[in-house]
């Protein structure tokens, strides 16, 4: 399962992509911040939702504030977040304000995408090999989906 | 974290044609040795991702017995690779819910009908389009079954005996179902709302990805005498159903993954992949996980059974009512298992893997007593599919499991570059094979060469002594999810 448009768009510093593995997909993120990995990875996930099930924007505004462990956990579980949103409750945001509130802890800001139809195709945001790791340039972050 | 960086392939020991074995010794963390079954062009295969180095992680868990395993189709996962075994003393071991996956009880049923495939041969567009239209798959498409937290509550606990109640089950389904469709100690409580929000209008639906249900033939006899105690026949028409318990067992593995994640340093268990996040089984994580999955195993087994009560009417409409539907088996091939193996209890965890017990194992359902416990694996879209039975040994071999499938060989976007969707659908159509299908694009992730080759993972099984074969399908259609 890739995006039916080529979103993949990475460089050194900024950006999203999709890389293989035998059964799921990691997603490979490039960020100056916690806040900004946060929202690229967001479109990376948003991008994954077929064209036919994309509904109108919509004004449902959400906010959710995370906290966990580490910030590579923060990452999977806003991404498990999204999992249940799509599927649970059609719903998934076309763009987030992100702001960070502590080390592994932020608050995210909304705007719904509303969709046709439940988002179905991943099942889980894994803790395989999930990092947010420093690079010279800003931030690097990988998460596995299960799909 | 500990260092993983050692190659797995340069450890790898031949022990036989069909078993190779990387040394406890190999590294400091591992507790038993890791056990792959293959010949050495399915070892190649499975040594092109990390799936040894998966295999190697989880030798490490606390409590591992005898060997871990990977079965001959297995691949690259998360955490545990896919194809693999692996059992842990549940007095001092642990239980890991990335180690069963996130669709809890994935599994495989296969039906027969007393139909020949040239009776059926005219009407098999028909019959596919009909099962496509009322068997929700894919994106979108909702259960016509929703349940009350009531109803979920009783699918939870009783399984599909709740289904006999309610008139889309009979007790030969329940005797021919791995567990009889219900195992013990379901905790309806430890399954969270989100898990019964995503679960409540998806009982009866396919969902996505490798999923399917698929019109077969009985191509091939191996065995006539365990051909005949299954009901199979040369030509005769069968049903083969591919699902698991869906958003509900998706839910209840996130929620336990990050619960146990929290609890690592307390319970003082280190991991070389965090996805392996685990708690001792006795523990209160342990048990309230245990209680869950258990509830998502019924959960999938109701799906399984609910699918095949509208695939009984579906034949009934378009065939009569000699197109009755019968029931050969149900397996899991994603669920942890309290088992007994070598005078202890453990508990199995199979993470793309199908129980494989012989004659003489006394949970092998009564009807097959004589010639082992029904393993069914299916291969990729448009090759065929294979019925074996277990053998005693297998209990020696591999904690009594075989395969769960082909494997796949590549990702889904390398076999997306390979070969359009379109291309897929028309050289499955060129061999007469009716299929439907969602989307091109999720045709083409699941196109045959995706995959490895079914033949020969299963003869591997059975050269390896796990399981005899039985019989061959060979695909008339197919509905993918």
């Amino acid at each position: 399962m890739c995006p039916e448009k080529a979103s993949t768009s990475i460089d050194e510093e900024r950006g999203h992509e999709y890389v293989d593995h035998t059964s799921e997909m990691t997603i490979r993120v490039r960020a100056p911040s916690l806040a900004e990995v946060i929202g690229e990875a967001t479109r990376a996930f948003v991008a994954l939702v077929p064209d036919r099930s994309r509904g109108a924007v919509g004004r449902d505004e959400r906010e959710f504030r995370l906290e966990a462990p580490d910030r590579a956990a923060l990452l999977a579980d806003w991404l498990n977040e999204l999992v249940y949103l799509g599927e649970g409750e059609c719903w998934l945001p076309v763009d987030v304000e992100v702001t960070t509130l502590g080390e592994a802890s932020v608050l995210i800001r909304g705007r719904p995408m509303s969709l046709t139809e439940p988002f179905v195709s991943v099942k889980a945001a894994t803790l395989h090999g999930v990092c947010v790791r420093e690079t010279p340039r800003g931030l690097e972050a990988e998460v596995t989906l299960d799909l | 974290m500990t260092d993983t960086t050692h190659a797995p392939g340069r450890s790898l020991r031949r022990i036989s044609s069909t078993l190779y074995e990387i040394p406890t010794e190999t590294r400091p963390d591992m507790r038993v040795p890791a056990r792959v079954y293959a010949d050495r062009r399915l070892l190649e295969q499975i040594s092109s991702d990390r799936s040894l180095e998966q295999l190697m992680n989880v030798a490490t868990l606390p409590g591992a017995v005898d060997a871990v395993y990977a079965m001959p189709d297995a691949h690259e996962g998360y955490g545990f690779p896919v194809g693999g075994v692996a059992a842990f003393r549940t007095s001092d071991g642990i239980i890991s819910p990335g180690g069963v996956g996130y669709d809890i009880n994935c599994g495989v049923r296969l039906l027969v009908s007393p139909l020949r495939a040239h009776e059926i041969s005219p009407r098999i567009e028909d019959i596919v389009h009909q099962l496509s239209r009322s068997i929700p798959a894919g994106a979108g498409r909702e259960s016509r079954f929703e349940m009350s937290d009531a109803e979920l509550d009783r699918v939870f606990t009783e399984g599909c005996r709740y289904l006999v109640e309610r008139g889309m089950a009979t007790d030969h389904d329940l005797a021919h179902t791995e567990s009889d469709g219900c195992l013990s100690g379901a905790c309806p409580d430890g399954v969270s709302q989100r898990a019964r929000d995503r679960g409540r209008r998806q009982l009866g639906t396919m969902g996505s990805g490798n999923h399917f249900v698929e019109v077969e033939r009985v191509e091939r006899i191996f065995d006539p005498a365990a051909a005949e105690a299954l009901g199979l026949e040369e030509d005769r028409v069968a049903l083969l159903i591919h699902t698991g318990s869906r958003g509900l067992g998706h839910q209840v593995c996130t929620d336990y993954v990050k619960r146990m994640d929290r609890a690592m340093e307390r319970h003082g268990i280190t991991l070389p992949d965090r996805q392996l996040a685990c708690a001792p089984f006795s523990s209160e994580e342990g048990q309230a996980y245990f209680g869950a999955m258990v509830a998502a195993a019924n959960y999938a087994w109701c799906n399984r059974q609910m699918i095949t009560h509208v695939a009984r009417e579906v034949f009934r409409q378009e065939l009569g009512s000699d197109a009755d539907l019968t029931l050969v088996y149900d397996v899991a091939h994603n669920i942890a298992k309290v088992e007994q193996h070598g005078g202890r209890e453990v508990c199995v965890h199979r993470k793309g893997a199908t129980r494989a017990f012989g004659p003489s194992h006394p949970e092998t359902p009564a009807a097959y007593r004589h010639v082992g416990q029904p393993v069914l694996i299916p291969g990729s879209m448009g090759t065929g599919s294979h019925v074996l039975v277990g053998r005693d040994g297998a209990l020696e071999l591999s904690f009594g499991s075989a395969c769960h499938g082909a494997g796949r060989r590549m990702s889904r976007g390398q076999a997306r570059r390979m070969q359009h969707g379109g291309e897929v659908r028309r050289e499955l159509t060129d061999k007469g094979i009716v299929v439907r299908c969602p989307s091109l694009k999720e045709l083409a992730e699941e196109a045959p060469h995706a995959y490895k080759d079914v033949d020969h993972v299963v003869d591997v099984v059975e050269r390896a002594g796990i399981a005899h074969k039985v019989a061959r399908l060979g695909v008339m259609g197919v509905v993918k999810g």
